[in-house]
This record gives C-alpha cells, structure tokens and sequence, in this order.
C-alpha cells in the first residue's frame, strides 16, 4: 500500500514543481534590448531607441531576462530609462498579450520619461518574444494618473516619414 | 517655423479642454499656420491630431525624436537636405497653467526650396570646377612662364662656357628670377673684367720677356754676322749677360708674385719693424753711395706686427731700393717708423723725381712703368710695387703713395700692431 501511495505521489509532486517554476518560453537569440539613446539626432541617423544585442539562454526565465535587462546597457551612447532597483515582478501570458507588472519604482517615471521607458520595455518583449501588445502595470500604483499603459507595435511611431506624394498642406 | 508652433501651441494651452476636435478647430482657425504636417500630442507622446489625411499617426504614440525633446520642454527646429528635397521639422511643448500638456511639431517638406538648393549646389560644383581649371590653367602658363626665364638664363650660360663674356641676359620684372638675373651679370661682369686682366697680364709678360730675348738674339747675331774686335765682342757678350740676367729677376719676381697671390695659408711670426729697416739699410747702403743718396732713418718704436721678417724685408727693400734709384744724385731718402693708434707707420720719402699725377693710380700694377726708358736702364721689371701691394694686403695693412713731380714721393705703409702684452 505504502509503495503504490509513494508511486502516486512522486509523479505527483514532480508536476507541483514544474507548476511553480517560472514560464520558460522559447526566446529569440540573440535578442535585442531597447535603451534609450544619449545624444539623438535630429538628421535622421538614429531614432530616440536604439537596440542592443544580448545573448540570452534558448530557454530561460523571461522574467530573469527582462531583469538582465533592466540592469542596463553595456553599450556607450545607450542608457537605462527605468529608475534605480527598478524590477519586474512578474510577466503573464495571454495569448499574444503580455501583462507585465513592474514594481512601484516605476512609477517615479512621468510623461515622456515613462513612455520611454514602457516603449523600450515593450519593444524588447516584441522582439524577443514575438508578443502583439504589452501591457504594463507598476504593483499597487499607478503610472501618471494611469491605471496601465497598452502598447501594441503598429502604434508606435519613431521617425517621420510622412511622404510629398501624400501631403496636404493645411489651407 | 518655431515661431508657427508657438502660436499653435498658446491657442492649445488656452483651451478649456484639450480633444481632437477642439484641437482641429483651433489648428483650422489659425490662418497662417501652413505646413506639411502638423501633430499636436499629449504629454506621452499620443498623437490627438495629425493633419496628414493619409497615414495619419493619430491615436499613435509619435516618439519622433523632435516631439520627445519637446515633451522635454525644449524647443527644436531642425532642417535636413537630402537628394533634392529640403524638410525642416520644429516642435515647441504646450504650456496650460504652467504645466505641461503636450507638444505641437511641424514638419514642412519643400521641394521648391530643395530645388533652390540643388540648383545652387550644382552652381556652386560648375564654379568650383571652372575655378579649378582656371588655377590648372594659371599654374600652367605662370609654370612655362617661369621656366622660359629660367631657359634664359641657361641660355646665356651657355653662351658665356662659349667664352662670349660680353652676353648680358635681360631679365626684367621684379622677382626673385629678376635678382638672379642681375647677379648673373655681375659675375659674367667680374669674369671679364678677370679674363681682361688675364689677356693683359699675359700680353704684358710675353711683351716684358720678349723684350730682353730680342736684345739677346740680336747681339748674338750682331757677333756671329759682322767682324768684330775683341773688345767689342765682349762688350756685347758682357750684354747679353745683363739682358739674361734682367731675363733671370723678372722670372724670379713673377714667380714670387704668382707665389705670394696664391698663397692662401699664410704664415705669420712676430716681427719688429725698426731692426728689419735697420737691415735693409745696411743693404742698400752701397747703392746709396753710388747713386749719391743720403739716407736718413727715425725709427721712433720697434713695432711689433704679425708677418714672416723676409716677407717684410723684401717690402721694405723694395720701397727704399726704388727710393734711391729714382731719386736724383745728391738726393735724400728718410724711412720713419711710428704708431698711429693701434697700427705701424712706414713712411719712406724721396726727394725723386717724383710720379705724374695720372700715373698714381697705376704704379702698383704689373708691368707698369711711370718711365719705361729709365727703369730698364735701372733694372726694373715692373713687377716691385706689384709684389710689394700683394705682400702688404695679405698680411692685413695697406700701401698709399703720395707724390709731387719735382719734388718726390713718399710711400706710407700701414700694418696692424701686433702688442705682445694685450695679447698676452
């Protein structure tokens, strides 16, 4: 009797394991993470992001990689638009939406400044993990007066290349 | 085009409440507000309006990198040419109860202008380039200009290695080609001037040695052709000696000449003046009582100078010699030795016959002779005074001569004092 509970059970707490282990999902490798640029141009050479590339495990924790990242760039020119100890507790997975959860430390961040920082979270994410929308959250506060900040690839617009063909001067 | 934004954006800070629609109508309003693209954002960078009717980022977060400086509360203006085409760009934040709000950036893409710029870019390459071949051309002609001067000049060197001297090459202008020209001529000058002096030291010397070896061949023949006593032969033989002889110093004295100008490592030793006249006068003692001269010496200070004794000796014999040879019997010779300052003084005056006054400026020259007729008959060569100048300018003094015709000469010799206690 004994031996057929223990047989039920090892299985058992086996799969307890895995089910609290954190989501490892296939990553992009190398993969790119978004600083913010330090000097930006204005003749078009670079944009106000610039990507940096990092070598990430196939199969890692995305929430460590996305704390690797939150560390900063190794690159000069590029820095870290997030606040000091700022971490990310916990990213779900729905679909092709990602719900990341920052801590409060985010929520030091206001106007563009936080922008910059949700955009180059986000376009990492994007990058690495193929996710369509992003949505950021700061645990218990909220972020400039917002509850959240949704953010999708096809909204995010970072040079004007609006074309004479299509101009319409304003009469 | 800031200034456009910054109407923009106080009409939008004025506003009660900030939507697109109230923002369109406010942009309509504005009469003077013509551009490209106008976007006005909220203060994360959410497009509320964009003019652009297609491909229209309303409702997009714009992070162009104008906008983000702009929500940083800067104003931008930046404009950018490329491939013909001229886009200036201009944000500036908007400002409602001093907080802010969001940004209105402009975007103007002006192909007349870029037209204008390429235009002027193309004028800019054609002058540049047209330029460039004027100064290839310039450099070209001022080149061969340069080298048909210099052609000249090599021209006339070549004509001058031809033993033309006479050439002058004719430069003109005033640069440096011009200066080498004039120097140029001045050597070719002191080259003639060299050959000339040359032509006639040789033309002179042939002439001078010529004149004793025709005396010679002719008393010769004169013994050989007719009878003669024995008296007579050998008053003609004892002839021939004195022409042989006369033959014999003059070979002497060119050599020394020859000796003394190309001798450039000149020796010295400390000499004093007043023993060496005291030696030479004791010399030419004989040929004062003969010639019925009295000689009289103040030798006031030894005088130390810096010259070997026989270089002096044969300066101050040659002076005193020529002193009682052309004096007139009975005459008077008088050698004074003095300092002058920081120099020796030689004066030897006759009372001579003394020298013509054209005839002064010459006498230290080769071959000359004031009376050709009585320096034969007295031995001369034409060559003492010549010596004697040589002599004194290599060892630093120098040679004058004063004379009255009737009356007599008085040569002054001036060397530098050689002091032994100063230069100790």
């Amino acid at each position: 009797m004994r031996k057929l509970l223990c047989l039920l059970l090892i299985p058992a707490i086996i799969g307890c394991l895995f089910g609290c282990a954190g989501q490892n999902k296939k990553l992009v490798k190398p993969a790119n993470f978004y600083y913010c640029q330090q000097n930006i141009s204005f003749d078009g050479s670079n944009d106000v992001f610039a990507a940096e590339v990092r070598e990430t495990a196939e199969f890692e924790d995305i929430v460590s990689v996305m704390n690797n990242y939150l560390k900063g760039p190794v690159s000069h020119g590029l820095y870290t638009p997030f606040p000091a100890s700022t971490q990310i507790l916990s990213i779900e997975e729905i679909g092709t939406t990602f719900s990341v959860v920052f801590s409060p430390q985010l929520s030091r961040l206001t106007g563009p400044d936080l922008m910059q920082a949700c955009i180059s979270a986000a376009m990492t994410l994007f990058d690495m993990t193929g996710a369509e929308t992003v949505i950021i959250t700061a645990e218990g506060v909220q972020l400039d007066g917002k509850d959240s900040v949704m953010l999708t690839p096809d909204r995010l617009v970072f040079t004007d290349n609006y074309p004479p063909e299509a101009s319409d001067e304003l009469e | 085009m800031v200034e456009k934004c910054q109407l923009a954006a106080t009409e939008i800070g004025a506003l009660d409440v900030v939507s697109p629609t109230t923002v369109k109508d406010t942009i309509s309003r504005i009469s003077s507000l013509r551009a490209t693209r106008i976007i006005v954002t909220d203060r994360f960078g959410l497009a509320i309006f964009d003019s652009a009717k297609e491909n229209s980022d309303t409702g997009n977060y714009a992070m162009f990198p104008e906008i983000v400086q702009a929500l940083k509360n800067f104003d931008v203006f930046t404009w950018r040419y490329q491939d013909g085409i001229m886009q200036s760009k201009a944000s500036v934040p908007i400002i409602s109860y001093g907080t802010l709000i969001g940004c209105v950036y402009i975007m103007e893409y002006d192909i007349q202008q870029g037209l204008l710029m390429k235009s002027l870019q193309n004028t800019t390459l054609t002058i540049t380039l047209i330029l460039e071949l004027i100064v290839i051309i310039l450099s070209l002609m001022f080149s061969k200009a340069f080298t048909r001067r210099l052609r000249r000049i090599m021209v006339s060197m070549r004509i001058i290695r031809g033993g033309d001297y006479t050439h002058k090459v004719a430069m003109g202008g005033h640069d440096e080609l011009t200066v080498l020209g004039n120097e140029f001529n001045d050597l070719v000058e002191r080259l003639q001037q060299s050959e000339e002096m040359r032509n006639h030291f040789v033309s002179d010397a042939s002439h001078e040695l010529n004149t004793p070896l025709a005396s010679i061949k002719l008393l010769s023949d004169s013994i050989l052709q007719n009878d003669m006593d024995t008296e007579t032969i050998r008053e003609f033989v004892s002839d021939i000696g004195d022409e042989a002889d006369r033959l014999n110093r003059m070979s002497q004295k060119l050599l020394s000449l020859s000796k003394t100008e190309s001798d450039q490592d000149n020796e010295f030793e400390i000499t004093y003046i007043g023993p060496t006249v005291e030696r030479v006068l004791r010399m030419v003692d004989l040929l004062a009582q003969n010639n019925q001269i009295s000689v009289e010496a103040d030798l006031r200070d030894d005088c130390p100078i810096l010259i070997l004794e026989d270089d002096l000796y044969q300066i101050l014999f040659n002076l005193i010699e020529n002193g009682i040879k052309y004096n007139t019997p009975g005459g008077k010779l008088t050698v004074t030795v003095h300092r002058s300052e920081d120099n020796a003084v030689v004066e030897i005056s006759d009372s001579g016959v003394g020298i013509p006054e054209n005839a002064l400026d010459h006498i230290f020259d080769r071959f000359y002779r004031v009376d050709k007729a009585r320096s034969r008959k007295s031995g001369g060569t034409g060559l003492g005074l010549s010596i004697v100048r040589s002599m004194v300018e290599r060892n630093g003094g120098t040679i004058s001569v004063d004379s009255t015709v009737g009356v007599g000469s008085t040569f002054t010799l001036t060397i530098p004092i050689f002091d032994t206690e100063e230069s100790v």
